[in-house]
């Protein structure tokens, strides 16, 4: 019982100092991760202590399964080397239909145009006013490929996650892209896109004038 | 107990140690070798399953902790004097003692159970374990951060606050009628002070006098016993209520949901169920419930008091905690409930 605690005690130290704790938890709840590596580190500490002074009343079969539940996200994310919410996440937390009419964000303090912005400005032509979202506006953006249905023959999305807290609560937010002459490229694929925006039936699509493949940034949700 | 008795078990446990953790370690290395980390749903599921757990066991934690020093630093004598007054004033009064806890749904339940073995009222511990994950101030300020940019802190807050409260109350009346051993199940190991049997057998009787806390120089042990045994017990319940949710979530494509958003009855149900599959914490879905933008205030509400209450998380943690049926009977107080609160919330907020 100690050494389960302890374990998930250092793998949260591990998270928090390697950068891996990005993957998984937004900024907000850093502070949980933190405060669970020294609550569980103290506690894993003191029952180890205490179980091995006592000689403890003995392991059972139960405790050995329980164990192995217990550190089974461990070894999950230990056998697979950089996991990360790509296109197939996308694709399952996607929503289908428009926003309501009375829906309306409020646009960034800085004015700067982004994924989310013109996500939402697809939706509501109301948002799009209100934020200076029109046709022809100059557009830089950051995400990976993703192939959603309303992306048609040679065009794909550029996509981002938004998380609030954790990945179990990430929002995908997505821009169909006409690449031009840049041509299709596969699923997660990370890109910066450069172009215009131009209104659609099915939302705004950035007409790119440049893609260029770029590595995974450090941070690869939008927080 | 004697040496022989001590390490028998542990003697035939141990190849059982070693033979899992070299499976684990070959896991690992094919995992790294291998093309586990090209297969897509499988890192999404990875993800959002340890995303879910490191999440919430650091509140598993802090559940555990307080359940301890409730079990180990409270005297017999307070909660014989708390199961002594009127279930009237006791439930109303746990309920609104949620706002004081800032824990979220994994803790509550570990402390609710404790309260309830020790002698608080069934229904008034019930009401507690609902009502803290709605109620805690940190919950209660990500929904205002949440909402403020859409005007609507102020009608969600209240409107959360309420309506959970409510809740909470209506499923401690309806579901804590019996005494604390017809609803917690025995659990082994947990009182190594008390013999090897459940607490809520041996606490039912509250109107004993005699106090059960250690003798002062063994409480700090006796305070890690118990802090380890619920966070090793609620913990692995947790873990498999995060698989079940990351599955769900890897799986089902939320589309399917939005697409019957318009109307307010079936939204409110559609988003209840989102809730049950995304299996979120209180203190961060209501910045998932404001993107579902397609759907009516009223359903949104629904989604930030149903989840801290129902999700698939929480069923195995109440099915490790509570005797049979207890998920079953909460769902069926809490649909109906939600649905008419959110509802009336829809009517009166949102259309004026």
């Amino acid at each position: 019982m100690g050494i389960v605690m302890t374990v998930w005690g250092v793998f949260l130290l591990w998270i928090g100092a390697s950068g891996a704790m990005t993957r998984f938890l937004g900024p907000r709840t850093y502070w949980v991760a933190w405060f669970g590596a020294a609550g569980l580190l103290v506690a894993g500490a003191f029952t180890t202590l205490q179980a091995v002074r006592s000689r403890g009343p003995g392991a059972r079969g139960a405790d050995a399964l329980g164990a192995a539940i217990l550190l089974a996200p461990l070894l999950l994310v230990a056998a697979l080397p950089a996991p990360r919410l790509g296109a197939q996440a996308a694709s399952r937390k996607a929503s289908a239909v428009g926003a309501l009419a009375s829906f309306v964000p409020p646009p960034r303090s800085d004015g700067r145009v982004g994924l989310e912005e013109i996500h939402y400005a697809s939706m509501s032509l109301e948002y799009a006013d209100s934020v200076g979202i029109t046709d022809g506006l100059e557009v830089s953006l950051v995400g990976f490929v993703t192939h959603p249905k309303r992306a048609s023959g040679d065009t794909f999305a550029v996509t981002r996650f938004y998380i609030s807290c954790c990945a179990a609560d990430a929002v995908p937010y997505s821009v169909v892209v006409d690449p031009g002459t840049s041509g299709d490229l596969p699923d997660d694929t990370w890109i910066r896109v450069e172009g215009t925006l131009a209104r659609t039936a099915d939302g705004f699509v950035v007409n790119a004038s440049d893609v260029t493949q770029i590595d995974e940034p450090e941070s690869p949700y939008l927080y | 107990m004697s040496s022989e008795v001590l390490t028998a078990p542990a003697r035939r446990v141990a190849p059982l140690g070693v033979a899992m953790m070299l499976a684990a370690l070959a896991f690992v290395v094919a995992g790294r070798a291998g093309p586990l980390g090209d297969i897509a749903a499988l890192e999404t599921f990875v993800v959002i399953f340890a995303s879910i757990v490191i999440e919430a066991l650091p509140f598993v934690l802090l559940g555990a902790a307080v359940s301890a020093a409730i079990e180990v630093f409270v005297s017999d004598a307070a909660f014989t004097r708390l199961g002594r007054l009127p279930v009237a004033l006791q439930l109303p009064a746990a309920a609104m003692s949620g706002v004081a806890f800032p824990v979220c749904e994994c803790g509550s339940v570990p402390v609710a159970r404790r309260l309830i073995a020790r002698g608080m009222h069934p229904s008034a511990g019930i009401a507690f374990m609902l009502a803290s994950p709605v109620l805690n101030p940190i919950v209660l300020l990500s929904t205002v951060v949440a909402y403020q940019g859409r005007g609507l802190a102020t009608q969600m807050v209240l409107g959360r606050a309420g309506l959970g409260l409510v809740l909470a109350v209506v499923a401690g009346w309806a579901i804590g009628t019996g005494d604390a051993s017809e609803l917690l199940r025995a659990r082994p190991r947990d009182d190594h002070g008390h013999g090897d049997h459940g607490d809520a057998d041996d606490r039912a009787d509250v109107a004993d006098d005699h106090d059960h806390r250690p003798a002062r120089p063994q409480r700090a042990r006796a305070f890690f016993d118990h802090l380890g045994n619920d966070f090793f017990f609620m913990g692995r319940f947790v873990v498999l209520g995060g698989a079940l949710a990351a599955v769900l979530q890897t799986v089902i494509p939320q589309s399917i949901v939005s697409g019957i958003a318009r109307t307010s009855i079936v939204g409110t149900l559609a988003l209840m169920g989102v809730a049950f599959v995304l299996s979120l914490c209180s203190e961060a879905d209501a910045f998932v419930a404001v993107s579902f933008v397609q759907f009516p205030l009223g359903s949104q509400l629904a989604f930030l008091v149903f989840g801290p209450v129902v999700d698939a998380k929480l069923a195995f943690l109440y099915g490790a905690t509570f005797r049979r049926r207890f998920v079953l009977r909460l769902i069926v107080v809490a649909v109906p409930v939600v649905l008419a609160g959110s509802l009336w919330f829809e009517a009166l907020v949102a259309n004026r």
